[in-house]
């Protein structure tokens, strides 16, 4: 027997990546745009998903994977009533989803029959940014009341988004949110980081966000990032 | 929780490694964490037993060796050393500051047992 030491030098999430190069293969070859939409609990990723499969109903075919750290599947439900497929993925307490979760519930799902997929991942500021899919975009959501801080409070997450959606732009005159303040942060993190700024209750700007997730949906996903 | 994720990663790493070498056990993995990462050393050495129970690694010791983390000030561009700890630029003094996106844990080493000489 000997005992010989192996240099490595290998990130610890570099296994995790492997399956997310997987994962984009796989939708990819199946013509499926994946979108990860990251924000914190009570943002409105189901609202926004719901609204945006109601309104593009007939247009394009959206599949959903909901994600929660519980079996409460009632997220996967709402957007399946909207029109979407839908399926629930209970991470059994783990707070932010991985590429061998997505890799496994994919494989439940009728990619063929499906345009664009959202991922919702589990609703937290922190660790989800850490950790790819293998989906083609990332979108982050804040809502504005929350607070205007939050850029300030958690960079990784906002420099690592593709696009940026402030829902909730309804409460405005009822919160303390300066949308001055909170894009000066964004700019800092992340230039020119496109932005939709929308109620998913009243609708206010609603229609940008709609034009460009059938804009995504109707492209070669060659072209995606 | 994210961690258990991370050690997920370190034991495939440290198999993957071990296969392409040859070797019939893994006696221990040395583990890089950068002092600005958000993973903590006790969660990890805490997830490290479970996670490598039933795989062909159970038995190695998980060892760490720390690294400076980087940060980066928002508000005058100045980058700096500094771990967890970091509160507020050491130039301008304002609060606005992030760690400068590096790996922030990586396998460094894995010490194998081989059948050969």
């Amino acid at each position: 027997m000997t005992v010989k030491t192996i240099q490595v030098a290998q990130n610890a999430l570099d296994a995790n990546r492997e399956i997310a190069v997987q994962n984009r293969a796989a939708l990819d070859s199946a013509g499926v745009v994946a979108v990860n939409l990251m924000a914190s609990p009570g943002a409105g990723k189901t609202s926004l998903i719901e609204r945006t499969v109601a309104e593009l109903k007939g247009q394009i075919r959206i599949g959903m994977i909901n994600s929660d750290t519980s079996p409460a599947a009632m997220d996967a439900e709402r957007a399946e009533r909207a029109g979407a497929v839908a399926v629930h993925l209970n991470t059994t307490g783990r707070c932010h989803l991985d590429a061998g979760m997505i890799r496994d519930t994919i494989a439940c799902l009728p990619l063929r029959e499906i345009d664009l997929l959202f991922v919702e991942n589990i609703g937290n500021l922190v660790c989800p940014a850490a950790w790819q899919l293998g989906t083609h975009l990332s979108v982050l959501i804040a809502s504005t009341p929350e607070g205007d801080d939050k850029p300030y409070k958690y960079p990784r997450m906002y420099s690592g988004a593709d696009a940026l959606v402030i829902n909730k732009i309804d409460l405005l005159p009822y919160v303390t949110f300066n949308l001055d303040y909170f894009r000066r942060g964004v700019e800092a993190l992340n230039r020119g980081l496109r932005t939709f700024p929308l109620s998913c209750r009243s609708g206010e700007g609603l229609d940008r966000w709609l034009d460009w997730i059938a804009f995504l949906a109707a492209r070669e996903t060659a072209v995606l990032q | 929780m994210h961690e258990l994720g991370v050690v997920e990663g370190i034991r495939e790493i440290a198999l993957s490694h071990a296969r392409s070498a040859g070797a019939s056990r893994i006696l221990s993995v040395r583990v890089a964490i950068a002092e600005s990462s958000r993973y903590l050393e006790d969660a990890l050495a805490m997830f490290w037993d479970g996670v490598c129970e039933t795989s062909e690694i159970s038995g190695a010791q998980i060892e760490f060796v720390h690294v400076p983390g980087e940060w980066l000030c928002l508000a005058c561009s100045k980058s700096f050393a500094g771990g967890r700890e970091v509160c507020r630029c050491p130039e301008c003094g304002s609060q606005w500051v992030k760690p400068v996106d590096a790996p922030e844990c990586y396998v460094e080493s894995i010490e194998v047992e081989t059948s050969g000489g």
